[in-house]
């Protein structure tokens, strides 16, 4: 395993971590791995992952339309926005 | 008529009595435990917002009833929410920085199913950031203290829900369980604790952290309450296609606090854990009472119940992962200032996250992303998920001849306000009890049963099979009712 495994799982994850929180979380998470492993000795071969407790059956809804939300309450909540839109630094860089 | 002064004591129900008989009005309650919670608040630190609108939202409620109108069994009854369940127009922050000043625009089903009762909310209540952690200390808000003893904490992740409804700050709130997070706060501050059957809550409007595992529950101070309450929130919802379709439950109305001729197992492998403690003693003086009153005691005999601590922080951690990435800085919630030099969406991602999260989460994030990375999601992810398979499988194979099972909640009863936060590992094995029962989405409760030498509450946990909540109840009321009864003194020696 990478030993720098948490600043990876950082960068995919889109989470800035500083130097020191890379040398905490390593040393926790390597502990807790390393515990974990003991699920690595059990015989799993052709067991079906069990992802959701009841297999569910998907209980679908009708596709009707509704009024749930109102648009102004939902972008109320935004940190910045323009009249509609939410606003964002730009997502596209020059080259 | 009872003292104003006194209405915090009250049980839920008995609350709705003397409303609904014109006893005291909801305004008068809605006082009481609004001036209760400003007093003594500080000292526990388990309210996170209070409703503002209360007082005239109890008043509204005073006037239709005295016009003949029924607004339901809860009529103007209020009622705590942990921070984790969405309030429209109130606060909600899952106790996180990222959510500091979140105002959801809807209700989520329970609360929508609890106001059309007649219910009123009070406030929001203190939790683990993200209902991350065992001990309440992860809240952004700090940390909650226990009321049995300050220097205590109540248990987590429904710490503040816990503490409230034991201070008597409300007659009972609403917690959520993803790994215990009901029953172990209820048994370290002396409650009762719910955790139904996975699909029985709607989790519309509930902050996802581990959608496989997170249901929601009530908590109080007597399992009649919690019975009503799951009545009244209980059932499908087509806003969550995980909810059964069984019909609406009546859990309160056929309660009978009975176990001649259960079969009442125990789970061998537990007590071997807990062996000589007071935990497992506990248990066993539990299981001694149930057999005085007619049960068959069983042994049960479930090995795999030992490996539940790593395939669910494995499992929980993954689905947080997901889960948590909705958290952006954009559409909703707190955004980081940018440094001029750093100005691209991805910066503000990566800023906003960094600042918002605390560790736990962080932790969390990290260990789930890494679970569901490319060359690691079969030996972590889909490894935990089938061993996961083989957990439930063991269950339901060995309990299918016993009505119900008890366990011990925890090792030991609350510990001291810092004493595990810098050790993660050491706080995930506390959860040894509570975590199988959610991998499997089998229903459980803790019941307020006896104390710890020390003095502190324990509680015994009350397993059921998925959907068999009544058998789980009944038993539970019977050892509620026997329960060693201690005073808690905070109330008094503060007031």
């Amino acid at each position: 395993m990478d030993e720098r495994w948490v600043l990876k799982s950082a960068n995919l994850a889109k989470i800035t971590i500083s130097a020191q929180e890379e040398k905490d979380f390593s040393s926790q998470l390597n502990k807790a791995l390393e515990y974990f492993d003991e699920i690595q000795s059990l015989d799993t071969v052709g067991v079906e992952p069990l992802f959701s407790p009841f297999d569910l059956e998907m209980n679908l809804r009708e596709d009707r339309v509704q009024k749930e939300n109102e648009t102004e309450e939902i972008l109320s909540q935004a940190p910045e926005r323009v009249g509609q839109l939410f606003r964002v630094p730009p997502a596209v860089e020059e080259r | 008529m009872e003292k104003n002064t006194e209405l915090h004591r009250l049980s839920l129900i008995q609350l709705a009595q003397k409303i609904r008989k014109k006893e005291v009005s909801s305004e008068e309650i809605c006082k009481s435990f609004l001036s209760r919670g400003e007093k003594l608040n500080s000292k526990i630190n388990a309210w996170v917002t209070m409703n503002s609108s209360l007082l005239h939202e109890a008043q509204k409620a005073d006037k239709a009833r005295l016009h003949g109108e029924d607004r339901g069994p809860l009529d103007g009854v209020p009622i705590g929410i942990k921070d984790m369940i969405c309030t429209k127009g109130l606060r909600t922050t899952a106790a996180s920085r990222i959510l500091e000043n979140f105002i959801p625009p809807y209700d989520a089903t329970v609360v929508s199913r609890l106001k059309g009762a007649g219910a009123l909310i009070l406030g929001k209540l203190n939790q683990d950031e993200f209902a991350m952690g065992s001990s309440n200390e992860t809240s952004f808000f700090g940390a909650t203290r226990n009321p049995w003893s300050l220097e205590y904490v109540p248990g987590g992740s429904s710490g503040g829900s816990a503490a409230a409804v034991s201070a008597e700050f409300c007659p009972a709130a609403l917690g959520t369980d993803t790994g215990g997070s009901i029953r172990q706060p209820a048994s370290f501050c002396g409650i009762v604790g719910v955790k139904p059957t996975y699909g029985r809550m709607s989790r519309y409007g509930v902050i996802a952290y581990a959608s496989s595992l997170d249901q929601v529950g009530p908590m109080s101070r007597d399992v009649d309450d919690s019975a009503l309450l799951l009545d009244t929130m209980c059932g499908f919802d087509p806003h969550d296609p995980t909810t059964s379709r069984r019909p609406r439950t009546e859990f309160f109305k056929n309660l009978r606090p009975e176990a001649k001729g259960m079969k009442v197992g125990y789970i061998k492998e537990f007590l071997e854990e807990g062996d000589g403690s007071e935990s497992t003693a506990i248990v066993q003086k539990a299981l001694a009472q149930l057999k005085s009153a007619g049960a068959e005691i069983h042994e049960i005999s479930l090995p795999l119940l030992r490996k539940t601590i790593p395939v669910y922080y494995l499992i929980a951690s993954s689905e947080a992962s997901s889960n948590l990435s909705r958290y952006d800085g954009v559409r909703f919630g707190f955004r980081a200032k940018l440094p001029p030099t750093a100005e691209s969406l991805e910066d503000l991602y990566r800023e906003t996250r960094a600042q918002g999260f605390g560790a736990e989460v962080k932790r969390r994030i990290l260990l789930g992303t890494f679970c569901l990375s490319s060359g690691f999601y079969d030996a972590y992810f889909k490894k935990a998920a089938q061993v996961r398979r083989l957990i439930q499988n063991e269950f339901m194979e060995k309990t299918k001849n016993v009505d119900v099972l008890l366990a011990p909640v925890s090792r030991q009863p609350a510990f001291k306000i810092g004493e595990k936060i810098s050790d993660p590992l050491s706080m995930y094995l506390n959860d040894l009890f509570t975590v199988g029962i959610n991998l499997i989405g089998a229903p459980a409760m803790s019941v307020p049963f006896s104390h710890h030498s020390g003095g502190l509450p324990m509680g015994v946990q009350v397993i059921a099979r998925p959907f068999e909540e009544q058998k789980m109840l009944d038993v539970g009321k019977l050892l509620f009712l026997q329960r060693e009864l201690r005073t808690l003194k905070f109330v008094e020696e503060n007031l």
